[in-house]
């Protein structure tokens, strides 16, 4: 079965006052149908900048190399009309804050139903039926009224609800989410959560989910991608990866967590240093010197991401080996 | 019995908006902090706790109740120098980026304290704001530099030193960990625990991070929409949560053990705080409501040693248990009554 | 196999941004700003002859002797065009400073005190900008009465409430932002929150506004001199040159030149502002430090 996504050596360089920044260097990944892609990472990990490349959201100047099947076209190399067709069609995307995701002078119903009709082309009241029951689908209650009410009216988590419906709207086969959940109370990240995983099911959805937490990847995705300075450091099932981290890195991540149900006095582990800037990445591993594993290959060679044992692991150390 | 290092009683704030109602943001909470203690004070978007925090410390006048801290009632902030006594009361807030000044160098905003409070003499003053970098963890060069040349973790940090320069008893902390990323929260939380064993300082954390809090707090208070529901040391409040809010926040913890649980969701959404729900506040989202809590408020009270709740499933006869539990006892509960 | 499947097109070439201050229109603007300064100090010394010597050469147009020509009574333009800045840019120095001072002592005042005395003053400010400001200056210049003197002091009027309002929104929002609470915490007065925070943040923004205010105000000046309320003549003042040119159309190089003059010192102190306002934007210029 061919993925429904396949993203080939994907490399995206920004500019910058000094110089070109590659903030994406070498990713590739692949989404299959139906499933979670949870994409994990810290704030500067090119996590974000990847998923732009895909949909032409990045900024003017920027260069990107690679390659990005998706139903049968190639979407690095789409442009303009072909491009948004796809963009706004087939592929959604959540952004995390729906306060500045949502335009605040046009009403829910409007929003809706402008993306609807421009992209399927329904009439109008076709395109408002349309957008009542995709109000109902991300269990907006009274979703009539809704539908002339305005962003400002609705709650952070309704508002997000309301991101979901549009970018379903045209009823697209992948949706990428970023940072969905993070300005959320967690009641409501909940409501969230189970809403994409229902989502998902029933309509045979895939779903990118791109976030730092990785108790919120663990609740949802199907596999799991850990991104580092630009690049996949691990990447495999999320119910082997994440009990059973093998980069130096992921497993740092999940010790910095509180786990609800470990002993409370197990400490928190900070990983010490920062994540290096785009302009700044060591040479070899990019993780070494932060890693208490490093030995002197790690400072020259940068590890390729290799198979290893149903997984992918960009490491030469492997030092959690089971 | 020592009396607690902070003590709010039955607080109330309230805001008036020109035009709209008034919200009463905190409803008649109370809340005390041991010496040594951490106490996590937990809740979600509108509960209140932010409001609380501020009128704990004395940045905004409570409508009603009494804070005191030390024996000594805190008094609001006037246009005038804070009263002395009151300096050992100190705050942290949540975003980084906004507690510090971004155009004064780290040192000299460090310095404000000794400054104000005439705690170093003017030679010493370099020595001591080195000593309260160390203290956090950064190098004393820090003190020549700009906010803007830290990361958030590190800014955080430096809040924390510049709280720390009044000598404080007490520490109330407003979400500081809301805007770091996982290792500069692990940094930062880590530190707070090893500060307030220390110097024996108390905190008041308060967060919506429930994991964290878990970790970090010693005795946990929650909140919801202006009032208390629970309190309890944590562990037991955690393993035995007696009100229905306390049980679905932890339920909603999401954890990354890679099993796949998805969190258990609360139906409906925290109603509008300057419109409160009649009688107890959360009966329109509970799913073990009954006739009793639409018709009278049940008030905090003590169901076990150490433990209150605020719920009429808990009415303190019997050993505590879950509120499913107590709910389906619910026909005895009645003719106990 | 790594092709590249395309470059955005971007503004500028090679993949760099440029930090402001290298870009060329603010150096521009810096270069033209500090020239005609340059030119108000040494004037004496550059303008080739007297600028109220009358020639018995009227209306000359530009040659070799008189390279901008001369005037209807035979006045070198040049000289009189050189001199003619050590009118307006200083002068727009001097008065906009003076309504800096006033307009963020008033807003100053009113931020921190709040209530009445707030009210009032932004009161007041309100009723001065409910004019257009050429208006009002005009009014104010007249009342007063003809003369370089009066007309600064009519812009002076006119251009302070901007100050106010600046300031008294800055003294605001910094007074309520946490950095202040936490001094305040730790017991600083607010007398001395407003010293060692307030201020310091008020500094660039009224900078930036003064900068953009003396475009305003060369502006204004020579608009009140061409109107006959400024400078007299026959003192040599940009404004009341174009008024000449105006009336001697035929003799292009009278009123051209001044006007080239004004357009340019208002364009350069434009783009000075400008690019000083970006300078002091923390999110433009400073990139991310190296921290610990």
């Amino acid at each position: 079965m061919t993925a429904l996504l396949e993203v080939e050596g994907l490399r995206v360089r920004l500019p910058t006052p000094t110089g070109f920044a590659t903030v994406v260097d070498g990713v590739d990944y692949h989404v299959e149908q139906a499933q979670v892609f949870g994409v994990a990472g810290e704030s500067g990990s090119g996590k974000t900048m990847s998923m732009l490349a895909l949909l032409g959201l990045l900024p003017p100047g920027s260069v990107v190399e690679g390659r990005a099947a998706f139903g049968g076209k190639d979407l690095l190399r789409l442009r303009g009309r072909d491009l948004r067709a796809v963009s706004g069609r087939d592929i959604g995307m959540v952004f995390q804050d729906p306060m500045t995701s949502l335009h605040p002078m046009l009403s829910v119903g409007r929003q809706l139903t402008e993306h609807v009709r421009r992209h399927l082309g329904l009439g109008r009241r076709a395109a408002a039926e349309r957008a009542e029951e995709l109000l109902a689908q991300v269990r907006i209650p009274d979703p009539t009224s809704a539908l002339h009410a305005y962003p400002h009216q609705f709650s952070g988590g309704m508002r997000q609800r309301i991101a979901i419906a549009i970018a379903l709207a045209c009823g697209p086969r992948l949706l990428i989410a970023d940072e969905p959940t993070t300005a959320l109370d967690v009641t409501v990240q909940a409501g969230i959560l189970r809403l994409l995983d229902g989502l998902r099911r029933e309509h045979d959805l895939s779903v990118i989910l791109i976030t730092h937490d990785l108790a919120v990847m663990s609740s949802i995705a199907d596999r799991v991608s850990i991104f580092y300075a630009g690049r996949v450091v691990e990447s495999g099932s999320r119910a082997s990866v994440l009990p059973h981290p093998r980069h130096p890195y992921t497993r740092a991540l999940l010790d910095a967590l509180p786990h609800p149900e470990a002993a409370r006095d197990t400490p928190l582990v900070a990983i010490k240093g920062t994540p290096p800037s785009p302009q700044q990445i060591p040479v070899g591993c990019p993780y070494h010197p932060r890693c208490p594993y490093a030995i002197e290959v790690c400072t020259t060679d940068d590890p390729p991401l290799a198979p290893v044992n149903g997984r992918r692991l960009a490491c030469h150390v492997d030092p959690f080996d089971e | 019995m020592s009396k607690p290092a902070l003590d709010l009683r039955d607080v109330e704030v309230v805001y008036e908006r020109r035009g709209r109602e008034r919200v009463r943001a905190v409803a008649g909470a109370s809340l005390a902090v041991e010496r040594g203690q951490i106490v996590g004070l937990v809740g979600e978007s509108g509960c209140g706790k932010s409001s609380l925090a501020r009128a704990a410390v004395g940045l905004v006048r409570p409508t009603a109740g009494t804070v005191v801290f030390e024996g000594r009632e805190v008094t609001p902030l006037t246009r005038r120098a804070r009263a002395r006594e009151l300096a050992r009361l100190q705050m942290v807030f949540q975003n980084p980026y906004s507690s510090l000044n971004p155009r004064r160098k780290i040192g000299s905003q460090l310095a404000d304290a000794l400054d104000a409070l005439d705690l170093a003499p003017r030679r010493g003053r370099r020595a001591r704001v080195a000593e309260l970098l160390e203290l956090v963890g950064l190098l004393p060069s820090a003190a020549a530099r700009y906010p803007h040349q830290f990361s958030g973790g590190q800014r955080q940090r430096i809040a924390v030193a510049r709280a720390l320069a009044a000598d404080p008893s007490v520490l109330v902390l407003d979400e500081p960990l809301a805007s770091l990323d996982a290792s500069a929260q692990a940094q930062v939380a880590n530190l707070l625990v090893d500060l307030s064993r220390r110097l024996s300082l108390s905190l008041l954390l308060i967060s919506h991070d429930l994991a964290i809090v878990r970790h970090v707090a010693d005795v946990v208070s929650v909140m919801y929409l202006g009032v208390m529901v629970e309190t309890g040391p944590t562990q037991p409040l955690w393993s035995l949560p007696l009100h229905p809010y306390t049980e679905a926040l932890i339920g909603a913890v999401p954890h990354p053990d890679g099993r796949g649980f998805l969190p258990e969701a609360l139906p409906g959404e925290v109603p509008d705080p300057a419109r409160p729900p009649a009688a107890c506040r959360f009966h329109p989202r509970c799913p073990y409501a009954f006739d009793r809590c639409k018709q009278e408020d049940p008030l905090l009270r003590r169901v076990a040693p150490g433990r209150t709740a605020a719920c009429w499933l808990q009415t303190g006869s019997g050993p505590p248990a879950r509120p499913a539990e107590q709910a389906q006892r619910l026909p005895l509960l009645h003719t106990e009554e | 196999m790594s092709t590249i499947a395309f470059r955005i097109r971007a503004r500028r070439r090679g993949g760099r941004l440029r930090p402001a201050w290298r870009q060329p229109l603010a150096l521009a603007g810096s270069v033209i700003a500090v020239g005609w300064l340059g030119v108000a100090i040494f004037a004496p010394f550059i303008a080739p002859h007297d600028p109220l010597a009358q020639t018995f050469a009227p209306s000359q147009s530009p040659s070799g002797a008189h390279l901008f020509g001369t005037d209807e009574l035979g006045r070198d333009v040049l000289s009189r065009v050189i001199y003619g800045s050590r009118v307006s840019v200083p002068v727009a120095l001097l008065l906009v400073s003076l309504a800096a001072l006033i307009g963020g002592l008033v807003g100053g005042l009113a931020g921190y005190f709040r209530g009445l005395v707030d009210g009032f003053s932004m009161r007041v400010v309100d009723l001065v900008f409910a004019f257009p400001p050429i208006i009002l200056a005009m009014v104010v210049a007249a009342v007063l009465g003809r003369g370089l003197r009066n007309a600064a002091l009519a812009i002076v009027v006119v251009a302070w409430p901007s100050y106010a309002r600046v300031v008294r929104g800055l003294v605001l929002s910094v007074g309520d932002s946490e950095y202040v609470e936490s001094a305040r915490l730790l017991g600083s007065s607010a007398r001395r929150t407003l010293f060692r925070d307030v201020l310091p943040n008020v500094a660039g923004p009224v900078l930036v506004l003064a900068t953009l205010d003396l475009a305003n105000a060369i502006l204004l000046l020579s608009g009140l001199s061409f109107l006959g309320l400024g400078a007299q003549p026959p003192q040599a003042e940009w404004g009341s040159m174009v008024a000449d040119g105006a009336q001697y159309f035929q003799w292009w190089w009278i009123g051209t030149f001044p006007g080239l003059a004004i357009f340019t010192a208002v364009l350069a102190f434009n783009f000075l502002g400008d690019s000083l306002r970006d300078l002091f934007d923390p999110q433009t210029s400073w990139g991310g430090g190296d921290g610990e």
